[in-house]
């Protein structure tokens, strides 16, 4: 037998197994596929929901701690009413027949040594509305605190993304053409803003509260913080920002005809 | 197609053409290795049996030309086309009376038949070792390639965020894992065909001295 004749049956037995070779790996990539697509399936038998975190109530929105605190204050005040009563009416029940009996009949010693224990355990009760009166008074103090911390105006809060509208509260809520314009506008301007935060630690609380007029084509202006930050950096890091996403897009028709006056509070964490 | 844009084909999708151009010659690597795994399977595999059911029956047969004639029935078998080639060398200087040229035609013959045997043998199996030795690299090449983009559209986006990052890096590791798959089945491969390859050739310089006795008696 020859070469030739050797080889020709060699080269039909190599394009058999170069299609055999591209069968298997088109099937490889076949089983691929298909794993995929069942994988697909098997997510899409979940509801699809819509979760925009933006939308979420704030870490620093003043409305939900303030009730947060009152919760607290009545929770903890709460539980020392539960306390006290249990140690009065025992020695308040034992004690008083007791020196009523002995009185008329037998001698005076007894009742002398009953009186002082109630002595001794009402002086604890007397203490108690004290501390009941500390708690109030530092819980008002927690508040007016809140207040002095809390935004400058009624602005911060109808306009601060994630404080208003159907998502307040509600997690994963959709979010209106106006909270998603905002959503747009803290984005562009977070993007914009950069600082050094070694520079701005100096002590206190770091947040600046910068009221701004979008007008319709987007141009911001009247520019003014209302309530500014320790740091005079950070302040200045705020306004350059805001400046430098000038223009932002134009206001949409379905969120407002007229110029938007928003007020936005500046953390080192990010926008509120 | 899918809800969800994570996975290998929305990979794929996403590449770049450098990324791309790797990536299909990889596949073609692939391909061409595991056609050549293929043929080369059936091919030493056979060539190893029939060697050994020849050898078997050359020892059991003292008669040359009789074994000869069962050699049809070992037609892959690499010992049985060495003997074959040998015996019809043999039987072609059948005229000569010195005994040294006889042996020395036949020796010529049968040291001609093994290279050949083993050439036939070893043809497209070096082609493994390169796909084993470089498709590594070539998709190394690509991810570093595909890194190198992404890094470059962080700094476009100017934004170092794990959305504008991790789809860039995952598309270059693609290339990698290609270049893996087309190499290690491809190293396996040359590794048990080289071994396969050797042992036969081994088989078939001894059976050449076996083959030199047994004619060297018959002529005297």
């Amino acid at each position: 037998m020859s070469s030739d004749d050797e080889r020709k049956p060699e080269n039909s037995r190599l394009i058999i197994a170069f299609l055999i070779s591209c069968i298997l790996h088109v099937a490889f990539f076949s089983a691929i596929l298909y794993l995929q697509y069942r994988a697909a399936q098997e997510r899409r038998e979940f509801a699809a929901i819509d979760v925009s975190l933006v939308a979420l109530p704030g870490p620093g929105s003043p409305e939900k701690p303030v009730k947060d605190l009152e919760e607290l204050s009545v929770s903890e005040s709460e539980p020392e009413p539960d306390l006290e009563p249990d140690p009065e009416p025992e020695p308040e029940s034992e004690p008083e027949p007791l020196p009523e009996k002995p009185e008329p009949t037998e001698v005076k010693k007894e009742p002398l040594k009953i009186p002082e224990k109630p002595v001794e355990e009402k002086k604890p009760a007397e203490k108690k509305p004290k501390k009941q009166q500390g708690d109030f008074e530092k819980t008002l103090e927690r508040l007016r605190k809140q207040v002095q911390e809390g935004p400058p105006s009624d602005l911060y809060r109808r306009t601060g993304p994630g404080r208003f509208g159907p998502g307040d509260g509600d997690y994963g809520a959709p979010l209106s053409a106006r909270e998603q314009y905002l959503v747009e506008v803290v984005s562009i301007i977070r993007r914009n803003w950069s600082f050094t935060p070694q520079l701005i630690r100096q002590g206190g609380k770091v947040k600046t509260y910068v009221a701004m007029t979008i007008e319709t084509g987007g141009v911001i202006s009247d520019i003014r913080i209302d309530r500014g930050s320790v740091s005079s950096y950070f302040d200045d890091t705020v306004i350059k920002a805001i400046e430098k996403s000038s223009p932002l897009p134009p206001v949409p028709m379905s969120v407002d005809n007229k110029a938007l006056r928003i007020g936005l509070a500046f953390t080192p964490e990010g926008i509120e | 197609m899918f809800s969800s844009r994570i996975g290998f084909f929305a990979l794929l999708a996403d590449t770049g053409p450098v990324v791309f151009f790797v990536l299909c010659l990889l596949l073609l690597f692939s391909v061409l290795s595991w056609t050549i795994i293929l043929v080369k399977a059936g091919r030493i595999g056979k060539a190893a049996n029939e060697s050994r059911g020849f050898l078997e029956y050359f020892f059991e047969e003292p008669v040359a030309d009789k074994v000869f004639g069962v050699t049809e029935h070992f037609g892959k078998g690499s010992l049985a086309k060495v003997f074959r080639a040998a015996y019809v060398e043999y039987r072609g200087v059948g005229y000569l009376q010195d005994r040294d040229r006889i042996e020395e035609r036949v020796a010529r013959a049968l040291r001609r038949e093994a290279n050949e045997e083993t050439r036939a043998l070893s043809r497209f199996v070096p082609f493994l070792a390169t796909v084993g030795n470089t498709a590594p690299f070539i998709g190394l090449f690509g991810t570093v390639w595909g890194i190198m983009n992404s890094f470059m559209s962080i700094g476009t986006s100017q934004s170092a965020s794990l959305a504008t990052v991790a789809p860039g890096i995952a598309e270059a590791l693609v290339a990698t894992a290609a270049g893996l798959a087309a190499a290690i089945p491809s190293v396996m491969a040359y590794n048990y065909f080289t071994q396969k390859i050797n042992a036969i050739e081994r088989d078939l310089e001894d059976f050449s001295g076996e083959f030199l006795n047994v004619i060297l008696n018959e002529i005297r």
